[in-house]
């Protein structure tokens, strides 16, 4: 199976390993997914999936289930 | 220092090791307290049992604590646990930017290698398959990063919301100081690291805050401060250029597009150092 394009982008962002992210990784359980990279990782969503997030969602989309249904809601998957 | 069994004990990111340098150098505070930092970012469970034990902290008679947002960690709970009862925590928030170097972010080469160039640009990434001389790679990478320019206001905005927010949970506050300052001064050697200028702000209102020291004792070490960063660069071991254009968006006053940056043992300007990023150049030969 090819490696989840949302799950590498997430790993590049944070400058982990792609196997140290999972379905259920949040910034509480990730290594380096700390209030810095939450907005790098934000910005990096808005270029690459070309939408712009609220402020509420900058701040609150801190896993990847919440990042998946932001990208839900916007018809990107 | 031997026979001094007081401690300030500061709980933060590597900014806190510059707080602890410059007040173990203090004239002031010498043979009256040490200062003592615990990486909130590279501590392990293991070293609570190892290094910092309650033993370790028990002379604290006063903390720094820099704060978070989210949920209160592992790690900062069992630092909580350390503090002695009764010691006066004063906390502060930490220093970011994102705004100055708006194409942080996706790098899957830091993956596997991720101290080479710790400061990710995903357009400069999306470059490194390419082969041109490096006048063509630049003008490439410049004309990628023009066209994809974000609204640099909403960033910072961004930025000033995240200060604001940090602000509202400590008793030290930077971002009114930060936003009034960052395009005079530099602050910033990457978004995470500081210039003496911010290390002195925070250190002149650490102590200004910290009960135990007499007031004018308070007031001596804040004047030791300015004396000691006088010629202190900071944190800039890592110093990451900041695209001209971004200078040009955002006003940056001292920014010189001639200027040389720190990359460990080297002074890079923008341009060698964009394109030894794209190419992941090794620079310890």
């Amino acid at each position: 199976m090819p490696p989840d394009p949302l799950l590498t982008l997430i790993a590049g962002t944070l400058g982990i390993q792609p196997g140290e992210v999972s379905e259920a990784s949040d910034a509480t359980n990730t290594r380096k997914w700390d209030s810095l990279r939450q907005v790098m990782l934000m910005t990096e969503l808005e270029t690459t999936y070309g939408i712009e997030l609220s402020d509420k969602e900058l701040i609150e989309t801190t896993s990847v289930a919440k990042i998946r249904a932001v990208l839900g809601l916007r018809g990107k998957r | 220092m031997a026979g001094v069994t007081r401690s300030v004990l500061i709980y933060a990111n590597c900014q806190g090791e510059e707080l602890q340098r410059t007040g173990h150098y203090m004239p002031s505070m010498a043979g009256r307290v040490v200062f003592k930092w615990i990486p909130l970012h590279l501590v392990t469970p293991d070293d609570w049992e190892t290094k910092y034990t309650a033993e370790y902290a028990a002379d604290a008679v006063a903390v720094w604590e820099q704060v978070e947002g989210g949920a209160v960690s592992a790690n900062r709970a069992a630092f909580h646990a350390r503090i002695p009862a009764g010691c006066p925590v004063v906390k502060f928030p930490p220093f970011t930017a994102t705004c100055l170097w708006p194409f942080a972010g996706n790098d899957p080469r830091m993956a596997n290698d991720p101290m080479r160039y710790p400061w990710p640009d995903s357009i400069a990434a999306a470059l490194a398959g390419e082969d041109l001389s490096d006048d063509a790679l630049f003008d490439l990478y410049m004309r990628a990063t023009a066209e994809r320019m974000p609204d640099l206001n909403r960033r910072l905005r961004m930025d000033v919301a995240r200060w604001k927010a940090s602000d509202a949970a400590a008793d030290v506050q930077v971002a009114d100081w930060v936003e009034r300052t960052f395009r005079s001064t530099r602050l910033f050697y990457t978004s995470g690291h500081i210039t003496a200028a911010a290390v002195a702000h925070l250190m002149k209102q650490l102590l200004a805050r910290t009960a135990w020291l007499a007031p004018s004792l308070a007031r001596s070490a804040a004047a030791e401060t300015d004396v000691l960063l006088h010629r202190h660069t900071g944190q800039d071991f890592e110093s990451v250029p900041i695209h001209p254009l971004v200078a040009e968006r955002l006003g940056l006053r001292y920014y010189d597009p001639e200027a040389t940056y720190r990359w460990h043992g080297h002074q890079w300007t923008f341009r060698q150092y964009i394109l030894r990023y794209i190419r992941w150049a090794d620079y310890l030969e």
